[in-house]
């Protein structure tokens, strides 16, 4: 018999096999249930779908990067965030919802879930003010403590809406004149970047309520070299890139904010490149291993929101390039996790604007090496970490 | 003033987008820094426009590449049943919206443009363009263009987006 | 439906820095947009009470405006002659570069308290009527 003959017997054979009733294998009934997720992991991430082309409902899949393999979904509602609460026991989705879809009377909640069940277990009406843009990671946030969730408002006059998470009510409104979004940097503090390049930092009592307002110098100016709106956060120190590739890294942690000298991100070679950062959410630092990364192409002026081609790897301590990890297809966002490795979480939305969905690569930092994907993620724009 | 001459400048110095997003992210990095422009170029870009050098959908209002769209992000309200400055039934033009300008292809003028967005029906859709000459981040939220731009219209339900002119700048 | 209202002008160099800054809220004739941007129509009636001429200056999207000091001053004169010329006291003394310079470095950190005090002081006055309860 000739290989190719004993193989198709072979193969013959065995769906005969397979096909065959045999009573000893018959399978029991199923039994379905709901699953729990276990606690949330280090190498956990948040990947924030946008919900485009139609934006009805944004949401967000819960991905353990280890397996690259989504565990379980938050459901949003119109441009909704994602804010986690920092003991993990509760997701929060700030949400806009129309009374009949896309008519109707607006109404704007936090909306709360247990972290094992994901059951919706609760809602805070906030005032139907907030912030509605293609989704920005700061637009929501939560103090260190938890206790008070920041939801950015605009009208376009902004101001943020402070949630009393323990009581679930809505506390107040702080107005936050020519500022935006809401950094958390203390357990009684935020901060929000303003039109001049200055910090305004909001100090709060224990209500929630505003206590003091300090207006820092301006760090940047917005008219040569704006800095992203989207900065990597370690604690309260913030890392914001720029349009022109500098790293202005601002202390968040007294009552004034205070901006360092910025340190450029690219050489004259580089320039000549025309390398400049640019994407979504462009910058990320891995603390553990002291690195910053940054999203970078190669385009002339105003491709602040061009595809990345490579993350650059900064030694933070050194400010210097460690690192060029070229990424498989494009980047828009990038995030760094270290569960038991340093690892490069990539949201490639080109693939959404091909395919109709976006997807999410790792690569091992250490290494530069693509470990793989998880596809079928719709439109993801914003990465939040555990 | 100069600050604003330079920023139209360099506007228009990087339309690069065909109707679909991924060809014009393509073309971005490939050639949108070979058409440098400054503010001298006008006769040498009315001259391109006649040598059929300039985007093939520069006169065309359904495409991406369309001159007075040098700033658009969103739906294409053309493509959407409305017009270039016209919301497609059903639809409201926003009261707000954010201002920048975009030179005429052939009469080398720079017009004032503002975006305005049409609300108050689901999202439409089609004909993504997402060019963003003179975008910047939210804390100059007036110059964003991801914002919702339905400010003080009947709902903040975004449809798609128009670039109406409001004026000449001299 | 909404129309933009004026039609394409070849613009002067204030009314251009108001229609590329000012324009996409406070709309072609000031007129503003109740509950989302304050009509500048009117607008004179600040200079006429105490903490008005600042507020002008000081409220953030002027302040904070991509614009610098003297073009401020052009085109807050050239709103209040252009779109409140009837509430405008004959003695206004024109908003100058070096003021918009002091002015501006205030940082504006309550809004509406502010708004609201001078407002009181408008009422006080008789420019402006009380609101109603």
């Amino acid at each position: 018999m000739s290989t190719r003959v004993r193989s198709l017997v072979l193969l013959v054979a065995a769906i005969l096999l397979v096909a065959a009733p045999r009573a000893q294998a018959q399978l029991p009934p199923d039994q379905m249930t709901s699953l729990a997720l276990p606690e949330v992991g280090p190498g956990w991430i948040f990947v924030l779908d946008a919900g485009f082309p139609s934006t009805a409902a944004a949401r967000v899949y819960i991905v353990d990067t280890g397996r690259l393999k989504v565990l379980g979904q938050v459901s949003g509602g119109y441009l909704s965030n994602f804010v986690l609460a920092p003991d993990h026991h509760e997701f929060y989705s700030v949400d806009t919802f129309y009374s009949r879809g896309w008519r109707g009377t607006r109404t704007d909640v936090v909306s709360i879930f247990d972290a094992k069940k994901l059951n919706f277990s609760g809602e805070v009406e906030i005032p139907p003010k907030r912030l509605l843009i293609v989704p920005k990671r700061d637009s929501a946030s939560i103090t260190p403590d938890g206790e008070f969730i920041l939801v950015a408002n605009m009208t376009p006059a902004t101001s943020i809406s402070v949630v009393d998470t323990k009581a679930r009510k809505f506390v107040g409104e702080i107005e936050t004149p020519g500022c935006v979004q809401a950094f958390p940097s203390g357990n009684r503090q935020f901060d929000s970047i303003c039109a001049d390049g200055s910090i305004l930092t909001v100090q709060l009592d224990d209500s929630g309520k505003a206590k003091g307002k300090t207006t820092s110098k301006p760090f940047f100016d917005p008219g040569k070299d704006p800095v992203f709106d989207q900065p990597a956060l370690v604690g309260s120190r913030a890392y914001f890139d720029s349009y022109y590739g500098n790293l202005y890294e601002v202390d968040l942690s007294g009552a004034e904010a205070k901006g360092a000298q910025p340190w450029s991100l690219i050489t004259a070679a580089d320039k000549a490149g025309k390398w400049r950062p640019g994407g979504w959410q462009t910058v990320a630092v891995e603390p553990k291993s002291g690195v910053l990364l940054v999203l970078m192409h190669q385009g002339g002026d105003w491709t602040h929101k061009q595809f990345g081609t490579e993350v650059w790897v900064y030694d933070l301590a050194q400010r210097q390039r460690v690192k060029r990890i070229k990424l498989k297809t494009q980047g828009y966002s990038i995030f760094a996790t270290n569960a038991d490795k340093p690892m490069l979480e990539v949201l490639d939305l080109q693939t959404s604007m091909q395919e109709g969905t976006g997807q999410l690569e790792a690569y091992n930092l250490t290494t530069g090496k693509f470990v793989g994907k998880l596809d079928e993620l719709g439109s993801p724009f914003v990465i939040y970490g555990p | 003033m100069d600050k604003i001459v330079e920023q139209m400048t360099r506007a228009i110095a990087q339309r690069t987008s065909r109707r679909s997003f991924l060809a014009r992210v393509g073309k971005v990095i490939l050639g949108a820094a070979a058409i440098p422009l400054l503010p001298i170029d006008r006769v040498v870009r009315a001259a391109d426009a006649a040598a059929g050098k300039l985007p093939k959908g520069i006169e065309d209002d359904t495409s991406c590449d369309y001159w007075k769209y040098c700033a658009v992000d969103g739906y294409l309200c053309t493509c959407c049943g409305g017009g270039s400055h016209d919301c497609p039934p059903g639809a409201t033009p926003s009261p707000t919206s954010w201002v920048g300008t975009c030179r005429h292809p052939s009469d080398g003028r720079d017009y004032i443009v503002s975006y305005r967005d049409c609300c108050g029906q689901a999202s439409c859709g089609r004909c993504l363009c997402a060019r963003t000459e003179g975008e910047m981040p939210l804390y100059r939220a007036q110059l964003d263009s991801d914002l919702i731009w339905c400010f003080g219209a009947p709902t903040m339900m975004y449809h798609c987006s128009t670039a109406e002119i409001v004026g000449v700048k001299s | 439906m909404l129309t933009s209202g004026a039609p394409p002008v070849r613009a002067e160099q204030p009314a251009q820095l108001y229609m590329l800054n000012c324009w996409g809220c406070h709309r072609p004739n000031g007129e503003g947009i109740p509950g989302t941007a304050p009509p500048l129509q009117g607008a004179a009636d600040f200079l006429k009470v105490k903490g008005g001429r600042q507020y002008l200056i000081e409220v953030p999207g002027v302040a904070q405006s991509a614009l610098n000091d003297e073009q401020v001053a052009e085109v807050m004169n050239w709103i209040l002659q252009t779109f409140s010329k009837e509430q405008l006291p004959r003695d206004f003394k024109p908003y100058s570069g070096d003021e918009v310079k002091q002015l501006r470095a205030v940082r504006m950190l309550e809004i509406t308290k502010t708004r609201n005090a001078v407002v009181a002081e408008m009422v006080a006055a008789k420019i402006r009527p009380a609101a109603k309860p």
